[in-house]
């Protein structure tokens, strides 16, 4: 039976001559879980928001054609009706929380659709009970971390018990764990209470093989609508709203399409021993040849695929997906670590400490170098200290114990503005930079402050982080993605020596992230040292030639980026997991994994042929 | 920075953990309400000073003191400028003490009544941290939200608002010096000019914040009909003690008023009169019933069998 059913729906929004919504055609089944992907601006949280009934109600704008909720147009159910039946939930839970306790917040949707206060009762203790929320129900909600405040939206929610929850990325604000924790309770609902589910999320490579069904939107429009499975088999010109295991696997030109880690592994698996039992047959054509004429060329017999893959299986370049043939990430890593013996380090902490007043030190005995030309990763769970080590390193918390070095000489407790000069620091909200009227003032504004008048260099900026074309707009007219470049470029425009971010990929999708990665490499090889903060795995093993794992104030590992992330249970990125262990070499990037996976085919089309 | 650092959400009492959160909203109010009430119409510095020692002692009694000791350092200064500006533009009063250029003349008179004002506003600024540290606004929104569902999520959002906007603010800040704004430097003139931005990114980011909050509340079917309730809002023993004290309270006052004693002549002589026993005897009885609920809430503190008695 099919819940909703949209026709030809077009949304303007206020004052907008484009639209966001162009003919979209869709339904959604009762219990299906819908996976809606596309690049930022594509119309996807405009979708939702129509579903929800939320267009042009409260936005106001212009709509046309029709969604049908159970067979009535949505516009003929009442505001009430329509909250009973649909749930939705934002990225940022701090922008939905309502009420002051966590019990009370799971009661607030109840009370306002009437509900008599005994069933009140049940409903809430039953939510709580369910999201695991039995023992904060009495905690400020401010004082929750961000995946217990999501998870009392998720409650305040199911406790309306709605037939349908539609969800705008709402794990965005959250770190891995958590925002696992909280897909694992959306699948759940899904699959155990038969719940319609419709999601937008970045975080593709752990939502994709749940759903049932993957929408892909462009312009405002639907482009593409199948099964997961059936997505990755025809994903060409695609790729990018794939996993990166069925990115890598789609690249390679494997015939397999793999959606997790799991069935990548029995892939990879099968194609090795095709790969093996193919040098054992080679080998022994050999000796079965030796007798009758000699070998032709030099190389032995032992043949491992990782040592002749790049002669034998490597693709044409050409037949790369964009995203891989953008970067050449995996040599830069490769070259970027050697070297750094001769070079002296930009910024330096030895023996760093800090502490918030009156709190014990949740910085402890850092010793870290930062070089010219190096991008460095820190990851590490909430609270672990990751963006107060970056405060520190700038002169915005001084250390209370240790020194920071920068070019040699010792910068601990120098003023921010000064420090600010040579080392500069983005830092997680976008939103805390802007105020001027327009984003070329906003990125000239640095600029002004220290008396520099260069145009040139915020021109440069402009078109670097492809702003140009909104160079008059007001930063708060664009989106979050937007947003993010532009403060991006307020602190690149003061050209540091030592770039700091914390979490730069935060509401990016893949392609722009593969944009910022591109970047940050071209910033390194101009010789700055950048040291980014982030949960994002994949990001990091695609940028970073040194890791930094940071647990409760500590660095509990640190160094080259294959060594520590090929090591680590939770911080590998999810290409790694699909060869860890059945290959000889570390396997980190998706660039390096569809090397691996042609090698492998190669041996095996080579016998065939 | 300083003056919002008490509406911190670290700063901030738990809901439902101390004597005032946990007594009736509508007392609670009531409470608040008789003594910005009774602040406005008093002059009188001793009623004032009574009516600043209640307040300061609930504040205690609800562990709020410190919060409203960080915060209140900047209003103080805020009071002295008014005092200053008062006493310099108003040029009544006979007993002059200084004359200055442009015919300025300070004058006792001036002076004392510029002190009684800002004690006024003082009394006024701690009820409203009072209101902030201890009153549970789930039950507020909850009681509220039947009678005047638009100006109860208004009020709540705006209360809600502030530790937000408090952690925003030391946001803006650090960012604004990493900027290379030179926050602390300059005149006071440049300093503020420095500062304006942060108030701009204040009140946009506060106006997207209510815009999504709204959505969110909207979908989630607030003023789509008639509300109810998940607390039962029933009166408890403290509730009927609270009232009693407070109508006990109020009658007083209207006897002191009623007899020309809640009040000071100022203006053209400072007219300072001793106090007769039965006005002493007055006076302390409206100290002891404004100050009755930190009482209270001392002994709800201090003894568990009072506690669950009451």
């Amino acid at each position: 039976m099919e819940l909703f059913q949209v026709e030809n729906l077009t949304y303007y929004y206020p004052e907008k001559e484009k639209p966001a919504l162009s003919h979209v055609n869709m339904e959604i089944a009762d219990g299906e879980f819908v996976f809606l992907s596309g690049s930022s601006g594509s119309g996807k949280s405009t979708l939702l928001k129509a579903l929800a009934g939320l267009l042009p109600e409260y936005y106001g704008g212009r709509i046309s054609g029709k969604i049908d909720f159970a067979g009535t147009p949505l516009r003929e159910w009442s505001k009430r009706q329509l909250a009973r039946n649909i749930g939705i939930i934002f990225q940022d839970p701090e922008e939905q929380l309502v009420m002051s306790t966590v019990e009370q917040e799971v009661a607030f949707g109840l009370e306002n659709l009437g509900v008599p206060r005994p069933e009140m009762r049940r409903r809430v203790a039953e939510a709580l009970a369910m999201m695991e929320l039995g023992t904060v129900k009495h905690e400020h909600t401010s004082r929750l971390s961000g995946g217990m405040k999501q998870k009392t939206v998720l409650a305040a929610i199911l406790a309306m018990q709605p037939q349908v929850l539609i969800l705008d990325e709402p794990t965005s604000q959250l770190d891995p764990v958590a925002a696992q924790e909280l897909l694992n309770y959306i699948h759940r609902l899904n699959q155990e209470w038969g719940m319609t589910i419709v999601m937008v999320e970045q975080r593709v490579d752990r939502c994709f093989h749940l759903a049932d069904r993957v929408v892909i939107m462009e312009q405002g429009k639907v482009i593409k609508q199948e099964r997961p499975q059936s997505m990755v088999q025809s994903a060409n010109g695609y790729l990018n709203y794939l996993p990166p295991v069925c990115r890598v696997f789609s690249a390679a030109g494997v015939d397999a399409s793999p959606l997790t880690v799991k069935d990548g592994r029995e892939v990879v698996r099968h194609l090795r021993e095709g790969s093996l039992r193919e040098q054992d047959e080679q080998r022994q054509d050999k000796v079965n040849q030796k007798d009758t004429r000699r070998p032709e060329h030099g190389h032995g017999p032992e043949g491992e695929v990782n040592v002749s893959r790049k002669e034998e299986g490597k693709r044409d370049e050409k037949d790369l997906p964009s995203f891989l043939e953008r970067g050449n990430c995996g040599n830069s890593n490769k070259a970027g670590t050697a070297g750094n013996g001769s070079k002296s380090s930009l910024l330096e902490a030895k023996n760093l400490y800090y502490a918030y007043k009156n709190r014990d030190f949740c910085l402890r005995n850092i010793d870290l170098q930062l070089y010219p030309g190096e991008i460095t990763a820190v990851l590490g769970e909430n609270g672990a200290g990751k963006s107060t080590l970056l405060k520190s390193l700038c002169g915005l918390l001084p250390p209370r114990r240790g020194k920071v070095f920068l070019q040699g000489e010792e910068i601990t407790g120098r003023p921010v503005e000064e420090i600010s000069r040579d080392v500069g620091l983005l830092t997680q909200n976008p939103n805390d930079y802007l105020f001027n009227d327009s984003v070329q003032e906003e990125i000239a504004y640095g600029l002004k402050i220290r008396g520099i008048a260069d145009e040139k260099r915020v021109e440069k900026i402009l078109q670097e982080l492809h702003l140009e074309d909104f160079r008059q707009d007001n930063p708060r007219d664009l989106s979050g993605g937007e947003r993010q470049r532009i403060a991006l470029g307020t602190v690149m425009v003061t050209e540091p020596s030592v770039l700091l971010l914390d979490e730069p990929t935060r509401g990016m999708d893949t392609e722009l992230k593969w944009e910022l990665a591109e970047l940050l490499e071209e910033l390194a090889r101009k010789g700055m040292a950048v040291m980014l903060v982030t949960h994002d795995v994949e990001f990091a093993a695609r940028v970073a030639q040194k890791v930094l794992i940071l647990s409760d104030g500590e660095l509990v590992a640190s160094g080259e980026r294959n060594e520590v992330l090929a090591n680590s249970l939770y911080f590998a990125p999810q290409v790694n997991k699909v060869f860890r262990g059945l290959m000889d070499e570390e396997v980190m990037t998706p660039e390096e994994a569809v090397e691996v996976l042609c090698a492998l085919q190669g041996k095996q089309r080579g016998h065939s042929s | 920075m300083n003056m919002l650092s008490s509406f911190l959400p670290e700063n901030q009492l738990a809901p439902g953990r101390c004597f005032w959160s946990s007594l009736h909203p509508l007392v609670f109010l009531a409470y608040l309400a008789l003594v910005v009430a009774v602040s406005v119409m008093s002059s009188h510095p001793l009623v004032l000073g009574i009516l600043l020692g209640a307040v300061l002692a609930s504040l205690a009694s609800a562990g709020s003191f410190q919060a409203w000791k960080g915060s209140v350092k900047i209003f103080l200064w805020m009071i002295v400028i008014l005092m200053v500006v008062n006493t310099l533009v108003n040029q009544s009063g006979a007993t002059v003490l200084l004359t200055g250029p442009w015919s300025i003349r300070v004058t006792l008179e001036n002076l004392a009544f510029s002190v009684v004002m800002g004690v006024r506003l003082l009394v006024i600024y701690s009820v409203f941290i009072l209101f902030n540290q201890a009153m549970d606004q789930d039950r507020l929104l909850s009681f509220f939200a039947r009678i005047f569902p638009r100006s109860a999520i208004m009020a709540a959002m705006a209360t809600r608002s502030i530790p937000v906007m408090g952690e925003r603010l030391r946001r803006s800040y650090e960012i604004q010096r990493l900027r290379g704004v030179p926050m602390q430097a300059g005149g006071r003139l440049e300093r503020i000019k420095n500062r304006l931005p942060l108030m701009k990114v204040l009140v946009m980011s506060s106006l997207e914040d209510s815009f999504n909050m709204g959505e969110s509340i909207q979908a989630r079917a607030y003023g789509s009909g008639p509300r109810t309730t998940y607390r039962q809002e029933a009166p408890q023993g403290k509730d009927f003690m609270m009232a009693a004290a407070m109508s006990m309270a109020l009658m007083v006052f209207i006897y002191i008023f009623v007899q020309g004693w809640g009040s000071m002549q100022f203006f053209p002589f400072l007219e300072v009169e001793g106090l007769a026993s039965a006005q002493s005897i007055i006076f302390v009885l409206l100290a002891l019933l404004l100050c009755l609920p930190a009482l209270l809430a001392w002994g709800w503190n201090r003894w568990n069998y009072f506690k669950w008695k009451i």
